[in-house]
C-alpha cells in the first residue's frame, strides 16, 4: 500500500475499531438487566443469583451476567411463598445455570393450576441472549400454560433458554406438588 | 522496429517520450494501475477485516472482553478468534482464487505467498477459537481447567449445534497446515499435497453452520448474518468462476493438443502445444500455465509450468526439467495428447518495463520465462544495442538449457549475454573466481551499473533471494526489479 493510503487505512480502521468498542461498553450493561419482568406479581422471591452486591454501582452498570456462583452447583432450591387464603401460591423454582446464563422461573398456582409463569431471570450472556430470551419467553409462557405442565416444546433458536425455562419450571411443580 | 534515436535514452525516464509505440510509457502506466489496484484490494481486505471485529465488539465484545468471571472473557476472546479466523480464511481461497486483477497486481506468484503466510496466521487462530471456547463453556458449568479441557468438548459435541462439522473442519484445517510446512512439504510431494490442500475447501464450508446457529455475533442482527452468507457465497462464486468455469471454457475453447517433445538437454524437455484461436488466449512472456496433460502418469495433476517462447498465436512452448516428480513423464508424451489449461497467469512480464535499460538473470531451468521475455524485448520493445544484458547461471555447462536460443536473440539484438557455471557458493549466487568485493560489486563490473535498469530475475528461491540482497546493495530501487517465484 503506499503511504497515504496505509496511514489514511490505519486511522479510519482505528476510529471504527475505538467507535464499536464504545458502542459495546456502553451497550452491554442492557444484557445485565432483569431480561423479562412480566407480569406484577404478589411477591417474589429475588433471583437467588445475580443480587448486585455493590449498593454504589451507579444505574444500569451492575454486575456482569456471568453468576458469581457459576461455579456452584448449578442449581439453587426452589422457594414457596403461599397466600394460603385463597390457594394462591408463587413457587420459584431454582436458577438453571446454562450457557448463555441462569434461567429461572416463578410459576403462580391457584390450587393444581397455573396461573402464570414469570421468568425471573433468563439466558443474558451477551445482547443476543438476551434477545433471543426476550423473543422466547412469550412463547415459552403460553406453551406452559396451555400445556399446564413443564412439557413445552423447546423454541426453535432458544435452545438453551427452553431447556432452562423447562428444568426450572419442571422443579417448581415437582416442589409445589411434593 | 528499432527506429529509437540513440539520446533519446539518455535521462531515466525522458527518453520514452519520442517513441510512438512506447513500452516504457505503457510500463509507467502499469505501474500506477498495479499501484492502484494493490491499493484498493488492499483496503477492501482490511475493510472486511475491521468490519468482522468491529461487529464483534458492537455486540458487546469490547464488554465481555473485560468485565466478569474468566469464563465469559476466554468465551470473548474464542469468539472474536473464530470471526477473524474465518475472514482470514476466505481471503486466503481469494488469494488462491487466481483472481485476473490480483494476478496483474501482484503476480499469482506473491498472492500465493500471501495465501501461505495468512495460513500461519489462520490456522492458529482456529485452534485458539476452539480452546478457548472448550475452557470457557467449562469454566461457566464450573469444571476446572483441566478436566473441563478434556470432558468439555464432549459436552459440545453433545449439546451445542453443528459441533460435528466444525471439528472436522479443524480436523482439516490442522492437516492441510501440517502438509503445507516446507519440509512436510517435500516429503509428501506436490500432489498428495495439492489433494489434502483441496479439502480446504470442505474444510471452510464444514465451519459454516456452527457459525450461523452458534455464533452470536451473527444472529445478532439480520444484516450481519446476510453480510456473512454473502462474503460465503461472494468468495465461493469467485472460486467456482475463475478456478473452474474460465479453465474448462478455455481449455474446450483453445481444444489444445500436444504438437511434439523436443530433448533439450540430458533431463530437459520443451513440449510445443497447439490449438485453436491461440492468438485470443492473451498468453504472455514470462507468463506460466497450470498444464494437465491427458496421458497416463500426468492427466491426474496440473503442473504450472512456464511458457518458454513469447506467444505467437499459433503454438505454445514450455519447457520442463526432470525435478523427481511427475515431470519425467512429459519425456514420453505422444503428439495429439489433449491438454488441459489453467491459466496463462504471472505478472512476471514485459508490462513491467519503465526503464530502457534491461537486465535479465536467470538460473537452472529459470531460465524460460526469461527467454520467453527476452525474445518479446528484441521483437516487440526495439532494444537498443547495449541495452540489455543477459546473465545465464547453472551448475554445469550441459544445464544451461536453451543457451543457443538466447545466444541467437542476443546476436539479433546485439546484446550480450554472460554465462556463470560452477558449482554454487555458499552465500553467493554467482560461481567462485569472479572479481569483486560482493556480489553487487561483481555484477557491477559484468554488466555495469544495475541502478537505472529494470532486472527482470527467475530461478530457485533461495538463489533469488541472494540476486535480491545483492540488487539491493547495487542501489536497484525495489520497483525495478521483477521476478518469478515458483511456489505451490
Amino acid at each position: 500500500m503506499r503511504p497515504f493510503t496505509a496511514v489514511s487505512a490505519a486511522a479510519a480502521s482505528l476510529g471504527v475499531l475505538v467507535l464499536t468498542w464504545n458502542a459495546g461498553e456502553r451497550s452491554a450493561p442492557l444484557a445485565d438487566a432483569p431480561p423479562v419482568a412480566s407480569a406484577p406479581g404478589t411477591s417474589s422471591s429475588s433471583p437467588t443469583t445475580s443480587a448486585a452486591p455493590r449498593a454504589t454501582a451507579p444505574p444500569g452498570r451492575a454486575t456482569a451476567g456471568s453468576s458469581p456462583s457459576a461455579a456452584a452447583p448449578s442449581a439453587a432450591a426452589p422457594s414457596t411463598t403461599a397466600s394460603a387464603a385463597s390457594g394462591n401460591r408463587d413457587v420459584t423454582g431454582p436458577s438453571i445455570m446454562t450457557r448463555y446464563g441462569a434461567v429461572q422461573v416463578q410459576v403462580k398456582l391457584s390450587g393444581t393450576h397455573i396461573t402464570d409463569v414469570v421468568a425471573l431471570h433468563l439466558t443474558d450472556s451477551n445482547r443476543t441472549s438476551v434477545q433471543i430470551s426476550a423473543q422466547s419467553a412469550p412463547t415459552l409462557r403460553q406453551e406452559a400454560l396451555a400445556a399446564q405442565s413443564a412439557q413445552i416444546d423447546v423454541v426453535s433458536g432458544a435452545t438453551y433458554t427452553s431447556t432452562g425455562y423447562q428444568q426450572s419450571l419442571q422443579a417448581a411443580l415437582d416442589a409445589a406438588h411434593a | 522496429m528499432s527506429t529509437r534515436t540513440a539520446p533519446a535514452r539518455r535521462g531515466p525516464t525522458g527518453g520514452a517520450r519520442r517513441r510512438a509505440p512506447d513500452p516504457l510509457a505503457l510500463g509507467r502506466r502499469e505501474r500506477r494501475w498495479r499501484a492502484r489496484t494493490s491499493d484498493l484490494l488492499e483496503l477492501v481486505a482490511l475493510a472486511g477485516l475491521v468490519l468482522v471485529v468491529g461487529l464483534f465488539l458492537r455486540d458487546g465484545g469490547s464488554h465481555d472482553l473485560t468485565t466478569g468471571a474468566w469464563p465469559g472473557r476466554l468465551n470473548a476472546v474464542g469468539r472474536v478468534a473464530g470471526l477473524v479466523a474465518v475472514d482470514l480464511l476466505l481471503l486466503q481461497l481469494l488469494l488462491a482464487a487466481r483472481l485476473p486483477w490480483v494476478d496483474r497486481a501482484y503476480g499469482n506468484d506473491r498472492a500465493l505467498k500471501a495465501h501461505r503466510v495468512l495460513g500461519r496466521i489462520t490456522v492458529p487462530l482456529v485452534l485458539v477459537h476452539v480452546e478457548a471456547l472448550v475452557l470457557g463453556y467449562a469454566g461457566q458449568e464450573g469444571l476446572n481447567p483441566v478436566v473441563g479441557w478434556a470432558v468439555e468438548p464432549f459436552h459440545m459435541l453433545q449439546d451445542v449445534p453443528d459441533m460435528l462439522t466444525a471439528n472436522v473442519a479443524t480436523l482439516l484445517l490442522v492437516v492441510i497446515a501440517v502438509t503445507s510446512v516446507r519440509a512436510a512439504m517435500r516429503k509428501v510431494g506436490y500432489e498428495r499435497w495439492h489433494l489434502v490442500h483441496l479439502t480446504a475447501y470442505a474444510a471452510v464450508t464444514l465451519g459454516l453452520p456452527h457459525q450461523l446457529s452458534t455464533g452470536t455475533d451473527l444472529t445478532a442482527s439480520p444484516a450481519a448474518h446476510a453480510y456473512w452468507i454473502a462474503l460465503y457465497v461472494g468468495v465461493a462464486g469467485a472460486l467456482l468462476w475463475w478456478r473452474l468455469a474460465v479453465p474448462v471454457v478455455r481449455s474446450v475453447r483453445h481444444r489444445l493438443r500436444v504438437d511434439e517433445v523436443v530433448q533439450e538437454g540430458p533431463d530437459t524437455w520443451s513440449v510445443w502445444v497447439s490449438g485453436r484461436h491461440l492468438e485470443a488466449l492473451d498468453a504472455r512472456a514470462g507468463q506460466y500455465l497450470n498444464w494437465r496433460f491427458l496421458s497416463p502418469g500426468l492427466w491426474a495433476f496440473a503442473h504450472p509450468w512456464s511458457l518458454s517462447r513469447r506467444p505467437d498465436g499459433h503454438r505454445l512452448r514450455l519447457t520442463v526439467r526432470d525435478l523427481g516428480d511427475h515431470s519425467r513423464a512429459v519425456a514420453d508424451l505422444r503428439p495429439g495428447t489433449r491438454v488441459l489449461i489453467e491459466g496463462p497467469y504471472g505478472a512476471f512480464t514485459t508490462r513491467k518495463r519503465t526503464r530502457s535499460r534491461v537486465l535479465l538473470l536467470a538460473a537452472g531451468i529459470g531460465v524460460t520465462p526469461v527467454r520467453a521475455i527476452y525474445e518479446e524485448i528484441v521483437r516487440e520493445q526495439a532494444a537498443a544495442p547495449g541495452d540489455v544484458a543477459v546473465v545465464l547461471r547453472a551448475d554445469t555447462e550441459d544445464r544451461l538449457v536453451l543457451r543457443d536460443e538466447v545466444s541467437t536473440l542476443a546476436r539479433r539484438g546485439g546484446h550480450r549475454v554472460h554465462v556463470l557455471t560452477g558449482p554454487p557458493v555458499q552465500g553467493s549466487w554467482m560461481p567462485r573466481g569472479l572479481p569483486g568485493r560482493d556480489d553487487a560489486d561483481r555484477l557491477r563490473r559484468l554488466v555495469g551499473d544495475p541502478a537505472a535498469m529494470d532486472v527482470f530475475v527467475c530461478g530457485p528461491a533461495v538463489w533469488m533471494d541472494l540476486v535480491h540482497t545483492s540488487l539491493r546493495d547495487a542501489g536497484v530501487p525495489r520497483t525495478q526489479i521483477h521476478d518469478e517465484r515458483f511456489a505451490w
